[in-house]
């Protein structure tokens, strides 16, 4: 049960409450009510991380919520608007209001909605201790980040090339969260790809890119004969069961949403 | 421990526990058109306005909300004064058994706030965190349209 409850006023204070009290950060708190373990929290809310800018590179501050992704004209410019597509994934609208994308990415990978787009945008995180890449940071334990660190911001490279994007989110409901997430990013030269991330979410432990099937697109264009090596491709994931489905039904479900997102592309790229 | 915030654009002030939610704060100090349904921010009864957003207030911490303006149902209109939402909810058949009705007319004033026009689709998208058990969805959308359709033709 908590039993101190902190505003820190900015993130060096927070740093060091965090190092002194053995307590949580929490942002947005949807989720730490569900964690009786806990004695002490630091909210941030406070401290100067709720924000979304450009200098060069898109910077959004941790402690952002959701609805302002949903919202963010500026985000709208990354590959016409794959955050803002997958932030509005977050449902309901009036939690949107409250989470926050640090709470989202760091502690539940497999059902984040944020971070599979973060891993295909090459994101690069930021906390009080160091810089990761998207990929370093996913593989970091879960409890370190708002133990021992605290995420500050997430860092998206601009994207001058011709950067094209299509995605999916699979559900039975709206409300629920993912079965599947699928991101799709290529960037092209001359109609033929020159490099492309492929993302799969929700069925795997971690967010995964689909590292054989991008060197196989690199390149060339998308053929029919790509589309059937991408049904291929799917068999290389380790998917995770959980009551809602089967494997074997998740595994049908990305093919074919994959080739469809394909599909999709290969109408803009040629 | 004690929080101070605007509540219903008066000044307060609570004894709260640290692990209080806003939800218990509000109805022990008498606000009790904000409804406990489901706890976990998915039914949209609790829902309360939060420096202009609709949140559900069972996912709050009191303490959270210091020096915040923290806005229910009895702070936008009242029985010789109603908003808009209220005095239309009570008009339509909108209102069944009531519960769910303070969240969603919070909600819906947030939406207003945002002063934008949004589609029949969008409308039902946002409110897809507010249940109606009694299924009153049609009449409750329909008073929305009916308002933001009267504020663009004035």
């Amino acid at each position: 049960m908590i039993k101190n409850y902190i505003i820190a006023k900015d993130i060096i204070e927070a740093d060091k409450l965090l190092k002194e009290t053995k307590g949580r950060v929490i942002a947005g708190g949807t989720w730490i009510r569900f964690a009786p373990y806990i004695e002490t929290v630091i909210d941030i809310t406070r401290t100067g991380l709720d924000y979304i800018n450009k200098n060069g590179v898109y910077k959004i501050g941790a402690t952002t919520v959701i609805e302002n992704i949903v919202e963010s004209e500026l985000l709208k410019k990354i590959a016409g608007g794959v955050l803002n597509k997958h932030a509005g994934f977050f449902y309901p609208f009036t939690l949107r209001n409250l989470a926050t994308v640090g709470g989202n990415i760091v502690p539940y990978f497999p059902l984040s909605d944020l971070a599979p787009v973060f891993l295909s945008l090459d994101a690069v995180v930021e906390t009080t201790k160091k810089t990761y890449s998207f990929y370093e940071f996913i593989k970091l334990s879960r409890r370190s980040i708002g133990k021992e660190e605290i995420l500050t911001s997430i860092t998206i490279p601009e994207y001058t090339e011709n950067f094209i994007s299509s995605s999916f989110r699979f559900s039975q409901l709206k409300n629920e969260f993912a079965w599947i997430t699928g991101i799709v990013n290529i960037i092209t030269e001359n109609s033929v790809v020159k490099d492309s991330r492929i993302v799969i979410s929700a069925c795997t432990r971690r967010p995964t890119r689909l590292k054989t099937l991008e060197e196989k697109l690199k390149g060339n264009k998308i053929t029919d004969g790509f589309l059937s090596e991408v049904r291929k491709h799917v068999g290389e994931l380790k998917l995770i069961l959980d009551r809602r489905s089967s494997i074997e039904y998740r595994k049908i479900v990305i093919e074919n949403l994959l080739v469809n997102s394909f599909l999709e592309l290969k109408k803009y790229a040629g | 421990m004690q929080v101070k915030f605007t509540l219903n654009g008066k000044e307060v002030a609570f004894e709260v526990k640290p692990y209080e939610i806003l939800l218990d704060t509000l109805r022990n100090n008498g606000i009790y058109s904000v409804k406990r349904g489901c706890e976990t921010g998915d039914c949209g009864s609790c829902v309360v306005v939060i420096d202009g957003r609709a949140v559900p207030s069972c996912m709050v911490f009191s303490l959270k909300v210091s020096g915040r303006s923290v806005l229910t149902v009895e702070g936008i209109g009242d029985l010789n004064s109603p908003h808009i939402l209220q005095k239309k909810f009570a008009g339509t058949a909108a209102i069944q058994c009531g519960f769910c009705t303070t969240g969603i007319i919070m909600t819906m004033y947030s939406l207003l706030l945002k002063n934008k026009i949004l589609s029949l689709d969008e409308v039902k998208n946002l409110l897809n965190g507010n249940l109606c058990r009694c299924g009153s969805y049609k009449e409750q959308l329909k008073v929305f349209i009916d308002i933001t359709t009267d504020e663009k033709s004035s």
